[in-house]
This record gives structure tokens, C-alpha cells and sequence, in this order.
């Protein structure tokens, strides 16, 4: 409603400056202009209707954040059992391999996506559809989806964290300075658009196979091998850890995870960077090439 | 009894039914299953490359409690996880009306219509993981240690049922929780590790009031001859009980339940 009454504010503003002389080029340009603006409004109100429905199904939502929560929740106290008396294993004190793992908890809350599971069912069940008929953009429609469930369990994992670092303080570490908070978000942005690029790979392959739940398992199983999530890529066997470190799955939840215990320079922060900026232009061209194919191959069973 | 048992037969041709029609993706499926495992002995790997033991058990232990832990979800998964996981589901669409009107009890319709036969390949494939590990780490046992530990395997496939069946029965309450079996396999996961490694509070919550110890952890202590006799009696009665207080609170349930289909 308040985005709306702007916009026409804005209309009534334009129009008093140019006097309402009709000039056709201008009026098209404005229009456009216009259009970009009410674009951008109309994903504004699906993010607040997402916003609401996520709401409306609280319980659910619990238990996502319970679930992304408790799956971390046995290697800390694992890690614990190994450093009995022990200072420092291969980089990591055990406050760092602790404040690791809760790491590893905010990163499934804020970046993780998990959006696969809802492409296939509107490419299965026909919903895609209504969806594609409409004037919007899919892809930025479930990007709009996934970050309004985004927002309430990244509230949920900031909670999380400044308890443990309340009740816990002995095993949380922050980061060194304000700087490397800085570098750590925007580590984070990048790990949120890799991990919904993946996603949306994976929802795709609907649109050949009818079931993604193999591709699903796959990717699955490949992020949880090599992102990090189960341990810090050092502690991994030689080979392996070339492996990961030559795939994109670590910029994921590792080099977030680096960034904010300090363990990687600046110059490396910088390298990481463009690495998962190639990445995802990688990703997105893939994502594009797949939509455009699939589009075409679809057959809109559900109508 | 025979009459279930023809409706069990039933049910069973059903699966292969569609199992045979879905079959493509099914190399595929073992494969990553297969990479899944690889990955939890990685785990392993990584925490023995570090230590020689983990909560007091060595590295062959571990890995017999693991492969314990990852037959014990296959067999549920296989017998009871496509039907059970969709509980929560169908009461939302009305579905379970089909069956609550059949001449048969509805509990059991709704827990063995469909066997995930899928499952039953990759239970082959981690069974013979299991017996590997056996030989490979030399495990000499008794044969009372394995009765027992076959004996709380049971117990605990039980206790497992009856878990997973009253947290779906919330279903009749709460719509859309069918995440809540996610929750429930992200908890067990906990019973995967040696119980010594938690707080005295952990271990008392998955002994006592989420008892995801039973399903792998007791049936692999027992057969080490680290679980006491007390505690085998406990945990049969307990599985028992759990059932018993599962299937009331699935009766008071459909009580209370009002159709949500037209």
C-alpha cells in the first residue's frame, strides 16, 4: 500500500515537471521506468506473503531450524571427547572447533537452501504453470521464497548464537575485529547464492527425469563430504582435501567458516572471493541454459 | 490372523509392483548410497586419525555401532518409512479416511501398505558391511552377547515404531509436521555415537524420554558385553511400554480426529 502511493507520488511529480506535455519518447521512457519500479515492488509483496504463509506454519518451521540445529548438535561433544587435556589440533583450539560447529549451525539457517523439493513438485504436479504465464521471473519467485524463510531462521540462528556465547562463553570466540565480521556476510551472500544455484539445478532435473531424488541424495552427499559440515577440510585425508579444495562445495560452509575463525589472510579472503564469484557465473549460466531447455521440454501435466 | 496376513501378502506384491515400475534410478540410488556410507566412515576415519578411542570404545566398535545404527534405519525405513512419514500428510488431505473406513484395523493398514522395497538392496549391501566389519576388526563374542543384542535389536526396531508413530500422530493436531520424521532421524543420529562422550542430561533424555539409544547403541553394548542385565530388562520393558502407550494415543487420536476430506 505505502510502496504504492509512492509510486504514484512519484507519477504526479513527474508529470507537474514536465508540464504534461504529451512527448512519446519521454512518456516510454518513463513507463519503463515505472515498470522496473512496480517490478521491483511486485517480489516485495511475494516476499511478504511468503513472509506470512512461513509465519502461519510456524510449527513447520521449527522444526526446520530444529533439524539444521540438532544435525550438528553430536560433533562438538565428539570433538570435546578428543581434546581431553589437548591444546591445538592441526590449526584449532578447541574454543575454534567448537565456535566451528556453531558456525556450521548459522550457515545451514541463513545460506542453506533448500528449494529442490518445491521446483520438482511444481514441474511433477503442474503447478509451474500458473507460475510461468504470470509476468514474473521464476527463479528470482522461489530466490524470493527461500530468502523470506532466510530471514526467520537467520533471526532463529542469531538467537542461537548469542545464547551458546552467553551460557557458553568459554567456547564461542567472535570475530577478531569488525572487519572480519564484514568479510564473513558477504562470504555468507556468496555461500546463499551457490547453495540456491545448486538447488535449483537439482529442482530441474525434473523436467527430464519426472524424479530428482537421485540428483537430490547426490548433491546432498556431495556437499556434506566436501563443504566442511562434517569436519574442517584439514583434518581430511591428503587426496581428499585436494579434491575439495579443487570442487566448489567448500565455499559453501568452509571458507565462511575460515573467514570468521581468522584462518585465512586477506589476500586468501580476496582469491576466495573471485574463485566463487567464476563459480557462480558458472552456475547461473547452467541454471540459464537448463530453464530455457526445460521450459521447452515441459508439458504442463496437472492443467 | 490369516485374513492380515493375505492383506500383508497383498500389500507386499503391491511394493514389488512398483518398485519394478520405478526401477531406473535405482543403480543410481545404491551408488550414492554406497558414497553416503563412505562418508560416515570418513567421519570415522578423521576422529580415529586423531585418537585411539572415543568415548572408551575403539575404532572396530565404533564402526560395528555405526553399521548397527545404519541397518536398524534401513529395516524401519524399508517396512515402516513410506508409510508412517506420509502419515502426516495424508490427514491433511483426507487420505486416511480411505482407510479408516476399510473393515480392518486401521493402524495396521496405514503402517504396512507399502514396503519401501527399494531399501531392501541397500539393507543387502550394509549387511554385508556389517559382517565385513565383524571379521575385520575380530570380534569375538559369545553366543548369549549376540542372542541379547538380536534380542534389543527387535526391541529397539520397536521402540523406534512406536516413536516415530505417535510424533506422526501429533499429525491429527497439528497440520503439515511431516518434517517432524526429519527431526526425529536428525536426533537419532545421537545414538550413532558412544553415549560416554555426552552430559549426564543427554544421555538421561536418550534413555529415557527420546530413547534413540535403543535402536543401536544398546543392541552393539550388549553385544560387547558393556551393557548390564538391568539395563537389558529396562530397555525390553520400556520398548514395550513405548508400543503399548503408541497404539492408545493412535485410538485417542482418531477419536478426536474430523475428517478433513469433503
Amino acid at each position: 500500500m505505502m510502496m504504492s502511493m509512492i509510486v504514484k507520488l512519484l507519477i504526479y511529480v513527474h508529470l507537474w515537471r514536465e508540464g504534461n506535455k504529451f512527448d512519446p519518447l519521454k512518456q516510454w521512457v518513463f513507463c519503463c521506468k515505472y515498470d522496473k519500479i512496480l517490478g521491483a515492488m511486485k517480489y516485495w509483496q511475494m516476499y511478504k506473503t511468503f513472509l506470512q504463509k512461513h509465519l502461519a506454519y510456524r510449527f513447520r518451521v521449527g522444526i526446520w531450524v530444529f533439524v539444521d540445529v540438532i544435525k550438528f548438535f553430536c560433533l562438538p561433544f565428539v570433538w570435546l571427547a578428543i581434546y581431553q587435556g589437548r591444546t591445538e589440533i592441526n590449526g584449532y583450539t578447541q574454543t575454534g572447533m567448537i565456535t566451528y560447529y556453531l558456525i556450521m549451525i548459522f550457515i545451514s539457517l541463513v545460506t542453506t537452501s533448500h528449494i529442490s523439493r518445491i521446483i520438482r513438485t511444481d514441474i511433477m504436479n503442474g503447478d509451474l504453470n500458473n507460475m510461468v504465464v504470470k509476468p514474473m521471473n521464476y527463479c528470482l519467485y522461489r530466490f524470493t521464497h527461500e530468502t523470506s524463510y532466510k530471514l526467520l531462521s537467520g533471526f532463529m540462528a542469531l538467537l542461537i548464537f548469542f545464547v551458546a556465547f552467553y551460557f557458553l562463553p568459554q567456547y564461542v570466540v567472535m570475530p577478531a575485529n569488525f572487519v572480519r565480521l564484514v568479510f564473513f556476510v558477504v562470504a555468507l551472500v556468496f555461500s546463499l547464492l551457490l547453495s540456491f544455484a545448486f538447488q535449483f539445478i537439482v529442482g530441474m532435473v525434473a523436467f527430464w527425469w519426472g524424479e530428482n531424488s537421485g540428483a537430490e541424495r547426490l548433491e546432498e552427499v556431495l556437499e556434506l563430504a566436501f563443504s566442511g559440515a562434517i569436519a574442517p577440510l584439514v583434518f581430511y585425508p591428503k587426496l581428499l582435501q585436494a579434491v575439495a579444495n579443487f570442487l566448489p562445495f567448500k565455499f559453501l560452509s568452509y571458507f565462511p567458516a575460515q573467514v570468521y575463525l581468522g584462518q585465512i589472510d586477506y589476500l586468501g579472503y580476496w582469491q576466495g572471493l573471485a574463485q566463487v564469484a567464476l563459480w557462480l557465473s558458472f552456475f547461473y549460466v547452467i541454471v540459464w541454459q537448463m530453464w530455457k531447455r526445460g521450459i521447452k521440454k515441459y508439458e504442463g501435466f496437472g492443467l | 490372523m490369516s485374513k492380515y496376513w493375505k492383506i500383508y501378502k497383498i500389500c507386499f506384491a503391491n511394493s514389488v509392483s512398483y518398485f519394478t515400475q520405478y526401477r531406473k534410478d535405482f543403480w543410481f540410488n545404491l551408488f550414492i548410497n554406497l558414497l553416503w556410507i563412505g562418508i560416515i566412515a570418513l567421519m570415522i576415519e578423521i576422529i580415529f586419525g586423531q585418537t585411539s578411542a572415543l568415548g572408551g570404545w575403539n575404532k572396530g566398535e565404533v564402526y560395528l555401532l555405526t553399521m548397527l545404527w545404519v541397518v536398524s534405519n534401513e529395516l524401519f525405513v524399508m517396512f515402516f518409512g513410506g508409510n508412517l512419514f506420509d502419515l502426516s500428510d495424508m490427514v491433511a488431505e483426507g487420505v486416511i479416511d480411505f482407510y479408516l473406513l476399510k473393515p480392518v484395523n486401521s493402524l495396521f493398514l496405514v503402517s504396512t501398505k507399502y514396503i519401501l522395497f527399494r531399501a531392501f538392496y541397500r539393507l543387502l549391501g550394509e549387511i554385508a558391511i556389517l559382517v565385513y566389519v565383524f571379521i575385520h576388526f575380530n570380534f569375538i563374542v559369545s553366543g548369549s552377547n549376540i542372542f541379547l543384542g538380536v534380542l534389543l535389536f527387535i526391541a529397539g526396531l520397536i521402540a523406534q515404531y512406536a516413536i516415530i508413530l505417535s510424533l506422526n500422530t501429533l499429525s491429527f493436531w497439528h497440520m503439515r509436521i511431516g518434517n517432524i520424521n526429519d527431526a526425529i532421524g536428525a536426533v537419532a543420529v545421537i545414538g550413532r555415537y558412544p553415549l560416554n562422550i555426552f552430559s549426564r542430561t543427554i544421555k538421561f533424555i536418550v534413555l529415557t524420554i527420546l530413547p534413540v539409544t535403543f535402536f543401536a547403541y544398546v543392541p552393539a553394548a550388549a553385544v560387547l558385553d558393556r551393557w548390564p542385565w538391568y539395563g537389558i530388562v529396562y530397555v525390553l520393558i520400556f520398548s514395550l511400554v513405548l508400543f503399548v502407550s503408541a497404539v492408545l494415543f493412535w485410538e485417542f487420536a482418531l477419536k478426536k480426529y474430523s475428517s478433513a476430506s469433503s
